[in-house]
């Protein structure tokens, strides 16, 4: 009986320990990541500003399962453009298609943050001594990205190559965001005046945010939908909430400009700090991606965000965090 | 291990990796996105203008690579400045549809701020930039009940005057906004005429409908030799011309007065000399100063061999250098801030102050009067005029009333005449604003259109035109 009792005590330290690991049903000994299949193109919104559009995103599980997770994004090219979600350990094959009509310029995909070989970069040749990476009209090109450990964040991705080699034209509509979740599952966050390790399943949406020349381009992931939403919200949009949700925004800046991202009624910690902040300098592909809990200690309403530089603010840029019981 | 603690084992495993799964199922997933998605969308334009420094395509369309959209109804058009053009501007609507919601449009001084607008009543909308009163971009909203592009039946000027748009000025506005910015069009006098051909599209002026091309015409291309030589050389900038080697446009050119054929060219290829505007001249004849006027530079050139010395930032939108007659020092207008720069002259001017001008005022193209103790400066931001007294360097700001004042002159009696490129609202379509340096007050606006009559067309005299140059 008492080894029996040992043992068993044995497995369930066992067990315990296995379970604290956060959160994941199966515990695998070396977190293999999942390897994600993506094709983009790049085209053209009515207006003539160019963009990327999603064509298909699959992705394959270490154990060899395949989901399809096309029907997440919105159709046709957005800005900006689709919103790729990695997680340290995965890897992914990301071909891009030329799909400006009247064009026979390259078109490409450089990505910021995580693992890539120098193939893989995104530019020409006459800036990385190896190849031409881009799209041509009717010849694709893939590039390969690793979320190594180390790489979590909110990444840009955009164009490298068209128009001008050194500069690309991500400043026509050519950009996106790339969310590479840490392998913990979780973020530090302000909630309820605590400084909190966020378990990211808690959160319900994430708000895009690109600060473009003096207009807001925006997108929301929302994760209460079964399986993910990606909704296009254009320009200077209405973020809307639930009143205690816990939301992850993504502010990232793009162009030529110098901008003051500020929210009002709320505060949040810059990530990994301990300084509360409500207000953020961003600056052409800096980025900041933070939590809040809506509406916390402030209750519902039209909580305004703008750059607090007084000629944008002028010019309205600008939009509303609404937050609804 | 007996076979009942097995199953309390495996009982207790099992529990354990369920609850972290339990606490996963806790966020409720909806299959009903319409319930849940709160956010609202905002305004995605319909058609964009990208604003750059390119003669004839300063606000350019991508799609058509043309300066005028078509939208509809609650469409938004977005225009915005970024890495097309290398300085500050305004966006300001030169003509508008009366009573449309939100115009006229306009911003206090120039930034990189771009401009969405969602347009409501069908017509035509022109837009400009204060600092740079060429730049022209066009919005038509077309109705889809009616024929043609609609371009309504009157225009609001932001000369103040409410025009029929089947009148002769609307005529003239059009015209001058096709010919601007279609480069082909331009007039060149190497061909025997100047054929301005407009496209065969219908137009709708408040229930007429004509062609465009209805506006075509020709003119014979008469140059004439003096029958005198002049005496040196006449620089021009050539503020338009492409070159080789560089991006950005423009030139200065020099001419031989004797023989009236072009010596030389100063490209600044090696600077991306972008939109030369003025020059001056040392008092021996031996330096060129150069403004460019699209950027922030004053630079300097041997005027003999064209070589450049030196090219330096000086502030935003230089527009126009000169020297005060006694002392050489030079003075850069800077016509995207509120104030002129004071330099040492040179082949590497070294700035010394700077004079402000006026809060927003934009001064364009001023002048020192000869005696070297005045400079007044025609504030095209800010409808003012500004004198300041050399010898103290203090200013008074004169208000005139008149629209983008861009050059001055002084004349006799101590008067000086600044141009008012858009006119002197309510009634003055083109006009001139006397102003006595001394008492720095202003005596009177001279109506230069008095003799035109914008609806027919008929004028006795030949100014009703619009004056930048006096």
């Amino acid at each position: 009986m008492i080894k029996t009792r040992v043992q068993l005590g044995l497995l369930l330290a066992v067990a315990l320990s296995l379970a604290a690991l956060g959160g994941s049903p199966v515990v695998s000994a070396a977190a293999a990541g999942d390897h994600h299949f993506i094709t983009l193109k790049a085209s053209a919104l009515p207006s003539g500003q160019l963009a990327y559009e999603m064509v298909s995103h699959k992705i394959k599980s270490p154990e060899g399962q395949e989901r399809d997770v096309t029907g997440r994004y919105a159709n046709g090219p957005t800005i900006p453009g689709p919103t790729l979600v990695m997680k340290e350990g995965d890897t992914a094959e990301v071909t891009l298609e030329h799909g400006v009509a009247d064009s026979s310029q390259p078109i490409s995909i450089h990505v910021h943050g995580v693992h890539y070989k120098i193939d893989s970069d995104g530019t020409m040749k006459v800036l990385n001594g190896a190849a031409d990476e881009a799209a041509f009209p009717g010849k694709p090109y893939t590039y390969k990205w690793t979320a190594a450990p180390g790489t979590a964040g909110t990444w840009p991705y955009h164009d490298h190559a068209m128009g001008n080699p050194m500069v690309g034209a991500e400043d026509k509509g050519l950009f996106g965001t790339l969310i590479v979740n840490p392998a913990s599952g979780k973020v530090p966050a302000l909630i309820d005046g605590k400084i909190v390790d966020l378990d990211l399943s808690d959160i319900r949406r994430e708000f895009i945010l690109w600060m473009h020349e003096t207009t807001f381009w925006g997108q929301e992931l929302n994760h209460i939908v079964k399986g993910d939403k990606e909704i296009p919200l254009w320009t200077n949009p209405t973020v809307g909430a639930r009143l205690g949700e816990k939301i992850r925004f993504h502010v990232i800046g793009i162009g030529t400009a110098i901008h003051s991202f500020h929210l009002h009624g709320h505060r949040w910690i810059e990530p990994g700090t301990t300084s509360v902040i409500d207000t953020f300098h961003v600056t052409p592909i800096s980025r900041q991606a933070f939590v809040l809990q809506a509406g916390e200690g402030v209750g519902p309403g039209d909580w305004h965000y703008h750059c607090h530089v007084i000629q944008h603010m002028q010019s309205g840029m600008m939009g509303t965090f609404r937050v609804i019981e | 291990m007996n076979r009942e603690s097995f199953h309390t084992i495996a009982l207790a495993i099992i529990a354990l990796g369920l609850a972290p799964l339990a606490a996963y199922a806790q966020a409720p997933k909806s299959d009903q996105p319409q319930d849940v998605i709160i956010s609202r969308p905002g305004v995605l334009p319909a058609a964009v203008f990208e604003m750059t420094d390119d003669p004839g395509r300063w606000f350019k369309d991508p799609k058509s690579g043309g300066s005028l959209v078509v939208i509809k109804p609650g469409e938004a058009v977005l225009i915005k400045i970024g890495s097309g053009t290398n300085t500050n501007h305004t966006i300001t609507s030169l003509a508008w549809q009366p009573g449309a919601a939100g115009f006229p449009i306009d911003q206090e001084k120039p930034s990189d701020s771009s401009v969405t607008h969602t347009f409501e009543k069908p017509g035509l909308y022109v837009f400009t930039c204060k600092v740079h009163p060429y730049m022209f971009g066009a919005v038509i909203v077309k109705d889809p009940k009616t024929e043609g592009l609609d371009l309504g039946a009157e225009l609001q000027l932001v000369t103040g005057a409410k025009i029929p748009t089947t009148s002769d000025i609307a005529k003239k506005i059009l015209l001058t906004f096709f010919v601007t910015t279609t480069p082909a069009l331009w007039r060149d006098y190497r061909k025997p005429t100047w054929e301005v051909k407009l496209p065969d599209l219908p137009i709708n002026l408040g229930g007429t409908v004509i062609k465009l091309s209805a506006l075509n015409f020709s003119m014979p291309n008469t140059l004439l030799t003096p029958q005198t030589p002049g005496v040196g050389e006449v620089w021009v900038d050539t503020q338009f011309e492409g070159v080789t080697g560089k991006k950005k446009f423009g030139t200065a050119t020099e001419v031989d007065a004797s023989n009236w054929t072009v010596k030389q060219k100063v490209k600044g290829v090696e600077t991306n000399m972008n939109n030369p505007h003025n020059m001056w001249s040392d008092p021996a004849y031996k330096l060129i100063y150069q403004t460019e006027w699209f950027d922030k530079k004053l630079t300097t050139f041997d005027r003999e061999s064209g070589k450049v010395y030196n090219s330096q930032v000086v502030g935003d939108n230089p527009s126009h250098v000169m020297s005060n007659p006694l002392t050489g020092t030079l003075y850069v207008a800077l016509n995207g801030e509120d104030r002129v720069l004071k330099l040492a002259p040179g082949e590497y001017p070294a700035a010394l102050a700077s004079i402000n001008v006026g809060p927003h005022s934009g001064p364009h193209g001023h002048v020192l009067t000869d005696d070297g103790k005045y400079m007044i400066t025609p504030n095209a931001l800010a409808s003012s005029v500004s004198v300041v007294d050399l010898a103290t360097e203090q200013m008074t700001e004169i208000p005139t009333g008149g629209v983008i004042p861009i050059a001055v002159w002084p004349g006799r009696n101590n008067k000086a005449y600044v141009a008012n490129l858009l006119g002197t609202p309510p009634a003055m379509l083109s006009s001139m604003t006397v102003i006595d340096i001394d008492a720095k007050k202003k005596l009177k606006d001279i109506d230069l259109a008095a003799d035109y009559n914008p609806v027919s067309g008929e004028h006795k005299g030949e100014n009703y035109g619009l004056v930048d140059r006096i």
